[in-house]
């Protein structure tokens, strides 16, 4: 029982025996097997030639991404030198000289004596008296240099010549006009406060009282 | 065979391809690993710009917030005067010629140069280097002059920029901030003193830039970060501070005073509203001062106050009890102690003074009869509670602790003459701390100047101060007050010394000065000290004159009476309550 199952176990194989052709084409389906290949370059193709667009596209963006952040760094730093600009001029006008310089060009006279009036009894403390011009409690010369207001307090005193030097040639003018034309008005002449700059009247809120 | 050939062709394509890949890793480890620095530093010397990243320095600001001092950028304009050649540039009517002389006179236009000096810049560095490829036209420009020569477009120009500072309100407490270097070293005052609030430390970075110049997004390294300065706070308020140094500048002027300071302080807390010194100085503009003007002499300059300092004498023999107001004692014009000791009385009074009467009348001999009631290691201990010969809570750069000697190294003279304020010296800050204890009940708060230090993140830091010194009894202080009020209304101080509805305090001083040879000088130092409200004193003000035209505290007094004013109606300090307690003058 053993002895037959051993020689079918050594036995030569038949196909062994024949030349027989281990490799061999299949022949099942032949118009499938050539469809994926062109499908599978196609596929590979339209892919790269996609990646390749889209790398195009994205070093574009991001070229010109780099252009806008640039030009809006740019902007920044402009916007910062401007915020500079006029964050100084203000600083330097909230300058104590600045203010009493300003207030005083305005005839505005500092009252030295404190009064209060006490809401309670209306008790009025410390000895009201008008302000007097002139009698400014720290003189009017500013005494405490700030260079940085060097070049607006020239300005300010150009501008102050050119309006009483303006003034003043109007003032000529309306007299020689008014002499050469020889009017016998009464009327002041007009043109002399009409162009001097003093500020209307409807620029001045009041209220409206009843 | 064919197999063996197969797999002979096998191995040999192999081993190449192995030859080759580790031909290949070789190149790499000995690029990425081996030369990696090198070629690292080839490539960013190529392509990486550093740059610095400036921390900037904090602010300074007064109590209400007000901006004392700051940093802004300002640009220095730079040439090239080997390229300094004419240009074209296009305007609307077409292309013109700029030769440098017609650029040099729109630059100078902007920096308020001469033409020709920009022209001469540029021939001397030319004349020194014909390649010459650097130099400076004009050194911290503002940025609107920077915009107006950038906008001229000139090919030859460039700038730098550099962080300063700037100090909006010019001369407005200049004698405190101090200023910093060209290169933003702090050098004096409270830019010096506050280095650890508001100094900012400087970080760097790189980054990679294409050949066209734009930056490239995302190579920015940063190498070290930078870290910017706190805000510090002041305790002194601008406006008012402005008004006490034109107060003091206008009095210093017309007197002709080799320099004066003015100190406002709050009596309960010891907190610096103003202290001006003349002569001012403005940091925005350093080298038009001189050296020793730039600091605070309230601060760093001790003198010998006169009689002012009777005040902290008879604070103290009336709160060991050995004195009272009325205490009678005859004071002579002039006299001569066991010890040798002598002088004399300003000018002739009454002898039989009470202390009120030697304190109304100022005399030097009754004050030094009633001091010398004293011990005298009772007396020092008085002055050192005072304040006196130890620097204040403050630390001001260069702050000067006066000359208090010990008792036992007191000289016969000095034994007597520091009862009237000579043989010692203090500053006026410490001067008017000593005040400000008689003002706050006996009690002496620290003196501060520095209210606060905020950081980016809004993190508050305050200094740590001392606790208040007990000097004398609240009820000395309270006598005391008194003996000073009635100095005001008993003399001649109550004409200019006068704010209707408040009762005024105070004591002046008539200090000789020291000669610099062993002796006096023929000028003197005025001085005045104010404590009011009297019925409740929330301010002391005191104000120095060193040698002015006239000798006399009339010099002084009616400013200061401007300054207390100012004061009350800038703080709305209330008008008193009461009446003064009469001292008679005479026994």
């Amino acid at each position: 029982m053993a002895r037959p199952m051993s020689d079918r176990r050594f036995a030569p194989r038949p196909e062994s025996l024949a030349p027989v052709r281990q490799l061999h084409a299949v022949t099942r389906n032949p118009g499938r097997k050539r469809r994926p290949k062109v499908f599978f370059a196609t596929v590979t193709v339209v892919t790269i030639f996609l990646i390749s667009v889209a790398q195009i596209l994205l070093s574009i963006s991001t070229q010109s991404g780099a252009y806008e952040i640039a030009g809006l760094q740019q902007q920044v730093k402009d916007l910062g030198r401007t915020y500079q600009s006029v964050t100084q001029d203000l600083d330097r006008m909230t300058s104590p000289q600045n203010i009493a310089h300003f207030a005083q060009a305005l005839g505005m006279v500092g009252n030295s004596n404190p009064v209060y009036l006490r809401l309670s009894d209306s008790l009025v403390t410390g000895s009201a008296s008008a302000a007097v011009a002139g009698r400014n409690l720290v003189g009017s010369s500013n005494l405490v240099p700030n260079s940085m207001l060097t070049d607006v307090m020239a300005e300010r005193e150009a501008a102050a010549r050119a309006v009483s030097d303006a003034r003043a040639r109007q003032a000529q003018t309306v007299v020689a006009g008014s002499t050469a034309a020889n009017v016998a008005s009464d009327r002041a002449p007009a043109p002399a406060s009409a162009t001097v700059a003093v500020p209307s009247p409807q620029g001045i809120p009041s209220p409206t009282t009843h | 065979m064919t197999t063996r050939t197969t797999r002979r062709r096998v191995a040999l394509s192999f081993v190449i391809v192995v030859l080759i890949a580790v031909l290949f890793v070789t190149r790499l480890i000995d690029i990425q690993v081996v030369g990696a620095t090198a070629y690292n530093e080839a490539s960013s010397g190529k392509m990486s710009i550093p740059e610095t990243v400036y921390g900037t320095r904090g602010d300074i600001v007064d109590s209400a917030g007000n901006l004392l001092a700051t940093e802004r950028m300002t640009y220095d304009v730079t040439v090239s005067p080997r390229n300094a050649k004419e240009f074209s540039r296009k305007t609307e009517s077409g292309e013109v010629t700029v030769t440098p002389q017609m650029a040099a006179k729109e630059i100078a236009a902007v920096t308020k140069q001469s033409p020709d000096d920009i022209i001469t810049i540029i021939n001397d560095a030319l004349a020194d280097d014909p390649n010459s490829d650097f130099a400076y036209v004009a050194k911290g420009v503002d940025v609107d002059a920077f915009t107006a020569i950038n906008s001229l477009d000139i090919p030859w120009i460039y700038f730098e920029q550099n962080p300063s500072r700037a100090y909006p309100n010019g001369a407005v407490a200049g004698n405190l901030l101090g200023f910093v270097g060209s290169d933003g070293t702090p050098l004096a005052g409270l830019e010096l003193g506050e280095q650890d609030c508001v100094g900012g430390v400087n970080g760097s970075q790189s980054y990679a830039r294409g050949a066209d110049g734009v930056r490239i997004p995302g190579s920015t390294a940063v190498t070290e970060a930078a870290k910017n300065g706190s805000t510090l706070k002041l305790t002194i308020h601008s406006d008012l501070q402005w008004f006490a140094q034109q107060a003091l500048a206008a009095t210093a002027s017309s007197q002709n005073a080799k320099w004066g300071m003015t100190v406002v302080m709050e009596v309960k807390t010891g907190r610096l509203v103003a202290v001006a010194d003349y002569p001012t100085f403005d940091p925005n503009n350093i080298d038009a001062y001189a050296p020793e003007d730039r600091g605070s002499r309230a601060f760093t300059s001790p003198y010998e106050p006169g009689s002012t300092m009777k005040s902290l004498t008879a604070a103290s023999i009336v709160d060991t009890g050995v004195a009272t107001p009325l205490s009678q004692m005859v004071s002579p014009q002039y006299i001569e102690f066991p010890n040798g000791a002598k002088f004399r009385d300003w000018g002739p009074h009454p002898a039989n003074l009470t202390l009120q009467g030697v304190m109304s009348w100022s005399s030097n001999t009754g004050i030094s009869q009633l001091g010398a009631l004293l011990e005298p290691e009772k007396r020092y201990d008085y002055l050192a509670n005072f304040g006196l010969g130890q620097t204040t809570a403050v630390g001001f750069p260069g702050e000067s602790a006066g000359l208090l000697r010990s008792w036992d190294e007191w000289d016969n003279q000095s034994f007597y003459t520091m009862f009237f304020g000579q043989g010692l010296t203090l500053t006026s800050i410490q001067m008017a701390s000593a005040y400000a204890a008689i003002g706050n009940g006996g009690l002496r708060p620290p003196v501060s100047l520095v209210e606060s230090c905020t950081d980016a993140d809004g993190n508050v830091i305050t200094p740590h101060q001392p606790e208040p010194v007990r000097v004398i009894s609240e009820k000395a202080a309270r006598t005391t007050v008194d003996i000073l009020e009635n100095i005001v209304t008993h003399g001649w101080l109550t004409d200019y010394i006068n704010v209707p509805g408040y009762r005024i305090a105070a004591k002046t001083g008539t200090a000789e000065q020291a000669d610099g040879h062993g002796g006096y000088s023929d000028k003197f130092i005025v001085s005045l000290a104010v404590l009011f409200p009297a019925d409740d004193p929330q301010y002391v003000v005191l104000t120095s004159l060193a040698s002015p035209d006239s000798n006399s505290n009339a010099a002084i007094v009616s400013d200061v009476n401007n300054l207390i004013k100012q004061i009350i109606k800038t703080e709305g300090v209330q008008p008193s309550t009461g009446k003064p307690v009469e001292y008679s003058d005479y026994y």
